[in-house]
């Protein structure tokens, strides 16, 4: 056989190279005490140095692999009769000494996975024979694929000298889970130092010295298993995942990386796995349910819009109350920048399947370093990048159909429902005098009703819309340059006609070793998002506002087919011939440097830009009310947002008598400015299209330009000893512009310590505990708020009187206006038992923030009815518990296997103090003691049985009840935040089947339906266009006396109950919810040649919900202030999806 | 070397961010805005404060629209169609609660021009104007303190009971600010004739600085001396009411329009009788949320006029024909369409007519007719100015011959029929003492004077941030 024949030349004439060179053996020495590098004298060898400090080469990678606590893979043969002088004490780090010692040895270290592997250096004299080339990367296999010969990636050694015939043992090594083959998995015989690796195919061959050598499989993330060969030629091994252990996780901290072993905070790391390939437009759409502690809330169901994300509660008052987005290093703006598209979301611009990982910081250990920004946690984000070796291709296909979550409680009501109610509703009126039935109907028919028209909206308005996504991506490199590139589309339509998501991305990446002292890497993502989002809440053009009100005996098209414009908003008018188009383009990218200055110094150097264009345009047609007028109006919006930001960072990192020293000087500015143009145009040509060339008359023109600039230094100091006891400390100073000229620069930090247990000599009895550790931490962290001219007292220009300039006062000076703090505090266990089968986390935190910023009211008295105000302080908190275990482990390769993580959060809200005794804002009522979001309404106190009449509680006390509406007095109620939250995900492998689904539960809050009087009108509204009412009040009304009904009597035109501005309890739900939300079912096709995975499966999201208030006619997923707000409904995917790797 | 070089570039970064780390670079203000000190220096930067006054008259819950409507609606001259957009239903059917929209939106709306005003008095009286400026600056303080007077009247009649309601006018008005605070406040609500003195002192300085008789848009000498006559006629000050009268009527600036001219007046702006106007221009954005779109039939053409309003006019009574019998589709037939506002649709600008001399001929008749109780004389000269606008709009009426209280109340028919739809009817009842007749599309109900709910509510938002003041007896 050729391979062999081969195969068998090559070790020949590695044997012959190594004899070679150990024919040359040096001794080597070390300079002075004071020299801090351990490098190679030949002098002092050749001058006969003393040999008193000679060790074996052997002795010194023992000693070197218990300092670092790594692991040496190499041959007998390499290392014996190899000396060295000196003690590895003044080595700086392991890099320098190894650098130090093995060249002069004719040896070189290549890092395969977790091993140092020692092998013979690369000789120049090799030239003249290719084929004796050692491999010593990947770079060699673009050859052995033209060949067809099967190269190791490593070395392989043999060892003749020994007794026993060598015995010659191939195979491969494939994971358990996805049947990949392994590549770098090493083999090493138990007992010996000999290793080999697998090959990028998972394949390998090594020599053992008799059939009782046991061979051990290991590679990083993977459990290391221990074969006896026992006569077998060929051992074919499957490797199982490792599920998250401490000491293997690799988290991404802020400005660099660390392992979760030694990191002193709360962070949690979502994979791809739980982000990749989803229907979601966004990527924190996919941490609801995965990460305990962050709440999710996606108050609209708008492909791509923003959701609310929360970690551990609200941090503040303000809008600025999000975690602050960081990506590839790179701190983003995220949310809105449109000027019409209220949903719209930077973030829905990155494709989640270009996410390698998202890391959650929590605590203050995560965020202080962060400063400024960060008072509300942080979200890192870290791109795919490539690795060295053969390009790797990823393509990925999925088609879907979405729907609404839930139809059947607000069905719309048909006419013959409508009809029965508001017959009743004239019967009794008895100001209309009307006694039956026929009289009823007929007075109704006078007044509008068209009982042979029979509209269901929800066909007019709903659709099954259409979800596709395709994706390829590639990957790869070589020892100097790696590379990460792709192109994704994705497109989803919302369930509503004419409203829908479209985004296109590009995006690369790339990292170059220019030295082993300098490295550059760079990337650049860009994207286009084209969003239909026709309006949303209160807005008359909403489709679902209409959806809601439209009444079942008006019709979108008369019979002519022409539109019916006695509608104000019809819904199929405004959809066909208005548009509401914005284009969002977006580019983020980065330019880094990193230079070792000389241990164990380096530095890094960091430049980012992220710039957002958006383009909305409006076109209203002549055919629609406001555009008639002025025979058609176009509008188009532009913001343009500019946002850079500049690292540098000098970093020391050593090792001085078991302690470890890690300190990061940083330094860094950031600069946000934001300009935005608005156009209109009048009077087009009729029939033309809609760009305002088409039109005739200018109408408005308009621009303005805000800026903000913040700069940051700080200090972050990392000590362990021993890696059992950690300590970090952070310092920082930044200065923002959005403050008052004393109150611009702030002094943040944070503390934190952890104590890795299960390394102490006490734990070593308990063999049921893997890992074990402890941590706490506390810090200050800023918040610089969302006005950013916020103290400043000043006149607003634009208040133009009969097209002259005028300007009018804009705001009110606070100069004392200044940083809000927050000051978070953690304490968690984490920890790991029963042979890694169960690990989780336990957190207890609390988060005050201190000198709330808040636009208070004022009294309008005042002019501006509100200041922007330093007003008080709240506090958030609670428990989080995270659990991942491995409920059945498969014992054979096709068995069955189970694992289940899950999360459980609980975060609770007490406002400490407040400026005034209490601040009521719209439906809120805030108090020292109570929470931010405790709803303050009349108290809506059911149906008189004898009279049918609407009640309210006159007030608190709930003792007397009236039917004047105006009688009674406001109280508070339940809050809108959540008593707990959590999600749970079992995973079910068989063969090459997995079926997996997560289950997301959010309980406890209140939510509030602020258009409830418009839906449940009571037949106030009469017949009115909009006076549809809800299917809810259909069911539980009043009819006769003795009836213990939930809603009133109807009364056409009545005043007692049902009139839009009666805001009560009556609207107030239970939001509590539980969400089966992401299921995939998913077969591995068995693959061999050119594809190396085929993945298809069928995923569904949003399948089924369960919410506990049976009142509730809408999904109960809103924003965190728990207002329905008439947004697009939640809604729920099915999708078939096919992913392909060569 | 190469990674030396590529060091000093690593270092250049660093070198200039340290630079952009100056005090300036965290530095801005607002490009959009101007400091409160220091930019009212001379007659232009004058101009564009008042300006800021003018255009809060603007707001769609003053006179575009809330202010101008609600005093309509809540009365019979104007109901809200049954086919309608939601809008004004519970002004419409008389149980405006203290949290509604509108009337917190004329509340702050009311208390902006007060408080620009009174930035614009103290600023502009700061500054030593130069010779040439002079006269032009004294022109617009005097003009900002007549906005001042115009907005304080405008809340006391909306947010308190009449002049009358008390013999000494002693309850509760609203909260009088007459300059700028450097901190925040929570005021007291004023007596109404604390209120009353203020608007009356106001007006009298106004026209003591004023000197433009003609400036379209804007107060004037005749404006401010109309509206001063229009506060005697609330505060029954019969004899300054008519003497302030006379001086507008007068004046040979304005005359009335004749009888060909008056229809097309309504799309035109600053006419020949208008005293003072809000004007509005296409771009100054009420857009649909105008008046015009709110009766306009091509518009929302929610408010309809009622047929009680109709029948008033005699079918060659030129006013009638801004009112148009039409149906309203899939609702009211026949259905009365309010033809006053007619860009509403189209340019979307029409002005909002607050001053027109045809009132001052009203305010003087009725302030005759009021002396003509006692003294008869005056009669006749009621009489004529009744008929002046009543034969104006109707060549072939019979001239009005009635005195005492029937002349009274001819009078305040005719102002109901002159002013349909500019606001007045709610206030005219109320201070009239009379019985509100609630015309609705459906129902007629009558509420009785005195009534606690003839005027609005106190805005939660204020009752809210203002431990100081009190709310009116209907929303304890």
């Amino acid at each position: 056989m050729r391979k062999s024949s081969e195969r068998h030349f090559r070790t020949i004439c590695f044997q012959r190279i190594v004899c070679m060179m150990l024919a040359g053996t040096f001794v080597y020495g070390s300079t002075s005490a004071q020299d801090m590098v351990y490098a190679v004298n030949k002098r002092m060898a050749t001058d006969g140095y003393s040999q008193s400090n000679k060790k074996t080469l052997r002795q010194v990678l023992t000693e070197l692999e218990k300092r670092y606590k790594i692991k040496f893979a190499y041959s007998d043969r390499l290392v014996s009769n190899q000396y060295l002088n000196g003690n590895i004490a003044h080595f700086h780090s392991l890099d320098e000494t190894l650098k130090a010692i093995l060249p002069p040895l004719g040896l070189q270290y290549k890092v395969v996975k977790e091993f140092y592997v020692i092998q013979p250096r690369k000789k120049e004299s090799n030239k003249d024979d290719q084929e004796v080339e050692f491999p010593s990367g990947r770079g060699a296999d673009t050859a052995a694929g033209q060949t067809g010969f099967t190269q190791p990636t490593s070395f392989e050694v043999t060892t003749y000298e020994l007794n026993a015939p060598p015995v010659v043992i191939t195979g491969k090594v494939i994971s358990k889970n996805e049947n990949l083959p392994l590549s770098g998995v090493v083999v090493t015989i138990k007992g010996s130092k000999m290793a080999v690796t697998t090959d990028i195919n998972g394949n390998y061959k090594i020599t053992i010295p008799d059939n009782d050598a046991v061979l051990i499989y290991s590679h990083v993330g993977f459990v290391s298993q221990e074969v006896l060969p026992a006569g077998r030629k060929t051992i074919d091994v499957q490797l199982e995942v490792v599920v998250q252990s401490l000491t293997d996780v690799v988290i991404t901290v802020p400005y660099g990386k660390q392992t979760k072993a030694s990191y002193t905070g709360a962070a949690v790391t979502v994979g791809e796995e739980q982000i990749a390939a989803r229907p979601r437009a966004s990527v924190q759409e996919s941490l609801q349910g995965n990460v305990a502690g962050l709440q999710t809330m996606s108050g609209s169901g708008q492909p791509g819009s923003s959701p609310n994300v929360r970690i551990r509660g609200i941090g503040s008052y303000s809008s600025a109350n999000s975690p602050l987005y960081v990506v590839d290093g790179i701190p983003i703006i995220d949310g809105v920048v449109t000027t019409l598209a209220f949903s719209s979301n930077t973030l829905a611009g990155l494709n989640p399947n270009d996410i390698e990982s998202v890391t959650v910081l929590k605590d203050a250990s995560a965020t202080s370093v962060y400063g400024s920004r960060a008072a509300n946690g942080v979200i890192l984000i870290t791109t795919k990048s490539g690795a060295a070796g053969k390009t790797k291709i990823n393509a990925l296909a999925q088609f879907g159909v979405t729907n609404i979550t839930s139809t059947k409680r607000n069905k719309p009501l048909s006419t013959a429902e409508m009809t029965e109610l508001l017959t009743e509703g004239v019967l009794n009126n008895t100001a209309l005098g009307i006694t039956t039935r026929e009289d009823a109907l007929q007075y109704l028919q006078t007044q509008g009703l068209k009982q042979d028209i029979n509209t269901d909206w929800n066909d007019v308005i709903l659709q099954p819309g259409k979800y596709s996504q395709f994706n390829v991506s590639a990957s790869g490199g070589n020892d100097k340059t790696t590379f990460y590139t792709s192109l994704g589309y994705y497109k989803q339509d919302a369930v509503t006609k004419g409203q829908g998501f479209e985004r296109m991305n590009g995006r690369i990446r790339v990292n170059n070793k220019v030295s082993n002292r300098l490295s550059f890497n760079g990337g650049i993502g860009i994207n286009h998002q084209k969003l239909n989002t026709i309006g949303a809440a209160g807005l008359g053009q909403n489709p679902v506002r209409s959806l809601y009100r439209l009444v079942p005996w008006t019709r979108p098209y008369n019979e002519d087919g022409s539109y019916n414009r006695l509608i104000t908003y019809n819904p199929e008018l405004l959809r066909n011939e208005n548009v509401y188009e914005t284009k969002i383009y977006h580019l983020l990218g980065n330019i880094g440097a990193e230079f070792k200055i000389i241990d164990p110094l380096s530095f890094e150097s960091k430049a980012n830009i992220d710039l957002n264009y958006s383009d909305d345009f409006r076109f209203w047609s002549p055919l629609w009310q406001d555009g008639a007028g002025v025979n058609g109006r176009g509008a188009n919006y532009t913001s343009t947002f500019v946002n850079w930001n500049v690292v540098n960072l000098l970093k020391f990192r050593k090792e001085v008598a078991g302690i470890g020293i890690d300190l990061t000087l940083g330094q860094e500015a950031q600069k946000s400015t934001i300009k935005r143009v608005s156009t209109q145009a009048d009077n087009y040509i009729t029939g033309a299209s809609t760009p305002m060339a088409n039109a005739s008359t200018p109408f408005i023109a308009w621009s303005t330009f805000v800026e903000s600039a913040l700069i940051s230094y700080f200090l972050n100091t990392s000590f362990n000893y021993d890696e059992k006891y950690y300590l970090n400390i952070t310092g920082r100073r930044d200065g923002s512009s959005r403050f008052g000229d004393a109150y611009k620069f702030g002094n943040f930090g944070s503390i934190g310590i952890a104590w890795n247990i299960h390394r102490e000599k006490f734990m070593e009895g308990l063999h049921f505990i893997n890992e074990l550790k402890l941590r706490s931490s506390y810090g200050i962290n800023g918040n610089q708020g969302s006005d950013w001219y916020g103290a400043d007292g000043y006149y607003s220009a634009g208040a133009n009187y009969g097209g002259d300039p005028g300007y009018i006062l804009g705001q009110i000076q606070n100069d004392k206006l200044g940083w809000e703090r927050n000051k978070p505090f953690d304490v968690g266990i984490d920890f790991e038992v029963l042979n890694h089968r169960l690990s989780g986390t336990v957190d207890y935190f609390t988060r005050t923030t201190t000198d709330l910023l808040m636009n208070m009211p004022i009294s309008p008295t005042n002019g501006p009815s509100s200041i922007n105000s330093n007003v008080g302080s709240f506090r958030n908190y609670g428990v989080e518990l995270t659990l991942n275990s491995r409920n059945i482990v498969p014992n054979s390769k096709n068995g069955l296997e189970w694992s289940t993580s899950f999360n459980i959060s609980t975060v609770k809200n007490r406002i400490l103090k407040l400026s005034d005794d209490r601040i009521i804002t719209s439906y809120y009522y805030r108090e020292p003691g109570g929470d931010m979001y405790t709803f303050y309404l009349r108290g809506y106190a059911g149906v008189d049985p004898q009279t049918g009449e609407a009640l309210w509680y006159r007030n608190d006390a709930k003792e007397e009840t009236v039917t004047n509406y105006n009688s009674a007095s406001p109280y508070k109620h339940g809050s809108a935040l959540a008593k707990f939250f959590g999600g749970i995900t079992n995973t079910f492998k068989y063969h090459n089947i997995s079926l997996s689904f997560l289950v997301y539960c959010n309980w406890g809050g209140q939510i509030y339906d602020g258009w409830g009087s418009f839906t449940q009108s009571d037949a106030s509204a009469g017949v009115s266009d909009y006076g549809a009412i809800s299917r809810m009040v259909y069911q539980n009304r009043w009819q006769q006396p003795g009836d213990n009904a939930i809603y009133p009597k109807m009364v056409y035109r009545g005043t007692q109950s049902g009139l839009s501005n009666q805001q009560s309890t009556r609207f107030l739900y239970d939001g509590s919810y539980i969400r089966l939300r992401d299921v995939t079912l998913s077969y591995n096709i068995p693959v061999k040649k050119v594809l190396t995975r085929a993945q298809v499966y069928v995923r569904g999201n949003n399948l089924v919900t369960w919410v506990k208030d049976d009142l509730l006619p809408y999904d109960p997923e809103v924003y965190v202030d728990g207002l329905l707000d008439q947004n697009l409904p939640t809604a729920k995917q099915i999708l078939f999806g096919v992913n392909l790797s060569f | 070397m190469r990674s030396i070089n590529i060091f000093h570039g690593g270092l250049l970064v660093l070198t200039l961010t340290m630079g952009a780390c100056s005090k300036s670079f965290i530095d801005y203000t607002n490009p959009q805005t101007l400091p409160l000190d220091g930019t009212i220096k001379d007659l232009k930067s004058l101009t564009n404060a008042a300006n800021g006054v003018y255009n809060n008259f603007q707001n769609v819950d003053y006179y575009n629209r809330t202010f101008t409507l609600s005093p309509e609606l809540i009365s019979d001259n104007v109901f809200v169609s049954r086919r309608n957009s939601n809008r004004y239903l519970n002004h419409d059917n008389f149980s405006i609660g203290n949290g509604d929209g509108y009337v917190l939106g004329a509340w702050s709306a009311m208390y902006d021009v007060v408080v620009n005003a009174n930035l614009a008095i103290a600023h502009g009286e700061a500054v030593n104007f130069i010779p040439g400026e002079e006269q032009g600056a004294r022109q617009v303080i005097g003009e900002m303190y007549a906005a001042r007077a115009l907005a304080l009247f405008d809340l006391v009649r909306f947010f308190a009971q009449p002049y009358n309601f008390t013999a000494d006018a002693s309850h509760a008005g609203v909260p009088v600010i007459t300059e700028p605070k450097n901190e925040i406040i929570a005021p007291p609500r004023e007596t109404v004739k604390v209120v009353y003195d203020q608007i009356v002192s106001d007006l009298q300085k106004s026209l003591t600085l004023m000197t433009a008789v003609k400036k379209d848009g804007r107060f004037t000498v005749i404006a401010a001396k109309a509206l001063l006559a229009k506060v005697y006629l609330y505060m029954e000050k019969w004899a300054e009411a008519e003497q302030l009268a006379t001086e507008v009527i007068d004046n040979t600036t304005f005359k009335l329009l004749t009888n060909a001219q008056y229809v097309a007046s309504w799309s035109a702006k600053f006419s020949g009788e208008s005293l003072f106007e809000v004007a509005n221009l296409s771009t100054d954005n009420s857009g649909s949320d105008g008046i015009g779109y709110f009766y306009e039939p091509g518009g929302y053409g929610d408010a309809l006029a009622t047929q009680d309003l109709y029948d008033t006019y005699t079918s060659t009574d030129v006013r009638r024909e801004l009112i148009q019998a039409g149906t309203r589709t899939n609702a009211e037939n026949p259905a009365y369409l309010v033809r006053k506002y007619p860009r509403g649709v189209s340019t979307r600008d029409d002005n909002i007519k607050v001053l027109r001399l045809s009132e001052v001929f009203l305010i003087r008749a009725e302030a005759r007719a009021e002396q003509g109780k006692t003294n008869t004389a005056k009669n006749a000269g009621a009489q004529a100015d009744l008929n002046t606008i009543i034969q104006r709009a109707d060549p072939t009426a019979d001239p009005v011959t009635l005195t005492g209280d029937d002349l009274v109340n001819r009078i305040i028919l005719e102002r109901r029929k002159e002013l349909a739809f500019e606001g007045n009817r709610l206030f005219d009842i109320n201070r009239k003492k009379m019985d509100l007749v609630l015309i609705q599309s459906d129902q007629t109900r009558t509420f009785t004077y005195p009534n606690n709910r003839f005027i609005m509510p106190i805005p939660f938002s204020e009752v809210n941030t203002n431990p100081n003041i009190e709310q009116n007896p209907a929303w304890k």
